[in-house]
């Protein structure tokens, strides 16, 4: 009864704490997983738009953005490189990729009216020499 | 024989309705092309609602007011999306009477599986004829009296009381919802705010409470509060133990104030609940905040009061599973009283073996009725004799226990009843204006909603109670009978069509929003993640046209079973020979409410 009693404990414990640590390190290994992969989520201005909104990577580096829409369907446009992502619906992830070969700071927006600060979601992709 | 020629001839009429409904006999009539310019914006569509007739192929020019919506119609595969400045076009054949719903299938906002408008097909029989099949069923099952049928007890087959004696039963039951739960919470406070990708919102509003609503009541009773994590952590440290039994245990144990040993306060708590349940049921911080502020009362009532006093007075949906699970077909009880009252012990009650019931409940004397029993077993695994037995009963079979008839239990299978109404019309209907003060936007739009609210669920359908309390004790001729007796004991009248009703409710709600459960299992956070490839599942795996038929007939047995308590209730207050004369305004009060149900839902 008393081995029972601690096996329960011990299964408690793991559940709830193991489930929280089991999420977190998920989610940071996930990040640090495919340097060039970078996880962009898309919010309407007023809750915070583009995370992050500053993307810096090296001249010549082939960048993969990953774009989440997080709370409406929003659009991605960098028209600098080529991108147009499109409309990308509330939950969905869509990839793009493409050569950062010109140096310099580049402005990407929204392209699907998300809110009525629509407008003023923009963030900056910087190419380092 | 007469009674059998009859019963085919009504089943006939039945039948013959039904087809009616389902457009048999209806003539194909060649069809207008029809035009409709439709607005969709957050969270309504406008016109909400529109007529067109049989035969009709009605193509719709959808344009987005602010973001971007989805326009999917259900019971068909028509779906498109409707990006802002951009006119979409859908055509939709309107080939059978009735009334088709659509709604945005695209995520636009917290209220975004409430964004629904309605295409009505006429001519529309369904409201007529789902009337006509209520007044049927009403007028059937007013005549005789129940029958007691045998409760086979499932104690009697070894490896039923093999487990139910295993102290061991009630941890496996609660460990994996206390793992889920544990997922639902942290998704809340930290995965992404939108509710139709939240683990959270998803898994307690949709998957937990369909499960609830549609299998656990109705077949179980109150058998979700044997598995509920959230009393369980307070329970094992007030026990000093998780699987075993001590002997003393480690919390204080005072009494509950004797002011509160009733139902008011889970009346109380169940009204705040559906007064801000649009608020509640769409994001997943205040889901989650919800939860953990039940666990903490939980875990501090443990440790302060005796029992498990959070489950029994104060939990909001302890107050709806105690009254639904008078209906249940299963029930824990002595299996013979002879042998209880010579029994000195009373350990079922005083604890023995095992803990005494924490409910404060008496198998050995006093339980009845199922309303606080939360199936923990202890009372089976502490009697000496091996006297308890979970039996397998009809339904219903408790709204025939007249005593214990309460008030506190009569409002609140008033409120539910009531709740059901209200929710059906702000959550299912078109209408967008409630929804938005509902949403708890402007302080001046929701108190005016809460005044509505509060107005026709604790007053006028109270109110029209009472007034068919009155009317039944007046045509019986039974003026003795005082009026709030007979208040109280119809409201137990109530509960099978609440319970009806709330199914319906339930099925329309989780039904269309079950894509849902499979995409959050990949990404319970909203953060990207797909842990088994289901992240972008669009299908639904319920035939959504099945869904206004399940509703009818499931109205439809509630009402029966209804109307069938009420003639028991009614000969128990007024006497048998009055019954008749008295089932009258409460059958027909039933009737009536059912119909209200239908008109909501098919009208």
């Amino acid at each position: 009864m008393r081995r029972l009693e601690l096996l329960a404990l011990a299964a408690v414990l793991l559940v709830v704490a193991g489930i929280p640590a089991a999420v977190l390190s998920y989610q940071a290994l996930g990040r640090d997983a495919g340097r060039d992969d970078v996880l962009v989520v898309i919010r309407t201005a007023e809750r915070g738009g583009f995370t992050p909104a500053r993307i810096v990577v090296k001249r010549g580096q082939r960048v993969r953005l990953r774009l989440l829409a997080d709370d409406v369907t929003h659009g991605f446009q960098l028209l600098h490189f080529g991108v147009d992502a499109g409309a990308i619906k509330t939950g969905t992830l869509k990839t793009v990729e493409f050569t950062a070969d010109r140096t310099g700071e580049f402005p990407f927006y929204c392209s699907v009216r998300c809110s009525a600060l629509h407008m003023a979601l923009m963030g900056t992709l910087v190419v380092e020499p | 024989m007469r009674r059998l020629l009859a019963l085919l001839g009504l089943g006939a009429l039945a039948g013959g309705v039904v087809l009616l409904l389902a457009g048999v006999g209806a003539g194909a009539r060649a069809g207008r092309e029809v035009e409709v310019r439709l607005l969709a914006g957050r969270y309504e569509f406008s016109p909400p609602r529109l007529s067109v007739q049989a035969g009709d192929r009605v193509t719709f020019r959808i344009r987005s007011r602010d973001v971007t919506h989805g326009f999917a119609v259900e019971g068909t595969d028509i779906e498109t999306t409707v990006l802002p400045g951009r006119e979409a076009r859908v055509t939709v054949p309107a080939a059978r009477a009735g009334k088709l719903r659509f709604r945005c299938s695209v995520i636009c906002g917290p209220l975004h599986p409430f964004m629904v408008g309605e295409l009505v097909v006429e001519p529309n029989r369904w409201p007529l004829w789902g009337g006509a099949l209520m007044l049927l069923v009403g007028f059937l099952a007013s005549a005789g009296a129940a029958r007691g049928a045998p409760r086979p007890d499932l104690t009697r087959w070894r490896p039923v009381r093999w487990l139910l004696r295993r102290r061991a039963l009630q941890f496996a039951l609660i460990l994996p919802n206390l793992a889920v739960f544990t997922v639902i919470v942290l998704a809340g406070l930290i995965g992404t705010a939108t509710g139709a990708t939240n683990f959270a919102t998803i898994f307690v509003w949709i998957a937990w409470w369909g499960l609830l609503v549609l299998v656990l009541v109705p077949l179980g009773g109150r058998l979700w509060c044997a598995m509920c994590p959230i009393p369980a952590p307070g329970e094992w440290l007030a026990r000093g133990a998780i699987v075993g039994h001590r002997a003393r245990p480690l919390g204080l144990g005072r009494p509950w104030p004797r002011r509160l040993q009733n139902l008011w306060p889970a009346f109380g708590a169940l009204l705040l609940l559906v007064l801000f349940g649009l608020v509640v049921t769409t994001r997943p911080l205040v889901t989650a905040l919800l939860l953990l502020g039940f666990t903490v009362l939980a875990l501090a009532a443990h440790l302060v009061f005796d029992r498990r006093v959070f489950c029994r007075y104060v939990c909001p949906v302890g107050g709806l599973l105690g009254v639904y699970a008078l209906l249940a077909p299963l029930e824990l009880r002595a299996h013979d009283l002879a042998v209880c009252r010579e029994c000195r012990t009373k350990a079922c009650f005083r604890g023995g073996a095992a803990y005494p019931c924490p409910t404060f409940e008496f198998p050995g004397g006093g339980m009845a009725r199922n309303t606080y029993c939360v199936l923990c077993t202890e009372c089976l695994k502490a009697c000496p004799y091996d006297n308890v037995a979970l039996r397998v009963r009809p339904f219903g079979a408790d709204l025939a226990v007249a005593r214990g008839r309460r008030a506190d239990e009569a409002w609140l299978a008033l409120l539910l009843v009531g709740t059901a109404l209200a929710h059906s019309v702000i959550k299912l209907g078109p209408w967008g204006f409630i929804k938005s003060w509902a949403n708890l936007e402007a302080a001046g739009p929701f108190l005016l909603y809460t005044g509505l609210f509060l107005g026709a669920v604790l007053g006028a359908l109270p109110a029209l109670h009472l007034l068919v309390a009155w009317l039944s004790r007046t045509l019986a001729g039974a003026r003795q009978v005082p009026v709030r007796r007979l208040f109280v004991d119809y409201a137990y009248a109530l509960l099978p069509l609440g319970l009806g009703a709330w199914m319906a409710f339930t099925l329309a709600v989780v039904a269309p929003n079950l894509s849902y459960v499979p995409r959050v299992l990949s990404d319970p956070f909203g953060w990207g993640w797909d842990l088994f490839g289901t992240r972008a599942t669009t299908w639904t795996w319920v035939p959504l046209a099945a869904v206004p038929w399940a509703q009818l007939a499931l109205l439809l047995v509630g009402l029966w079973g209804s109307v069938h308590a009420a003639r028991t209730i009614v000969a128990q207050a007024l006497g048998e020979a009055r019954a008749r004369r008295g089932l009258v305004p409460v059958a027909g009060f039933l009737v009536a409410l059912a119909w209200a149900f239908a008109v909501l839902y098919f009208g």
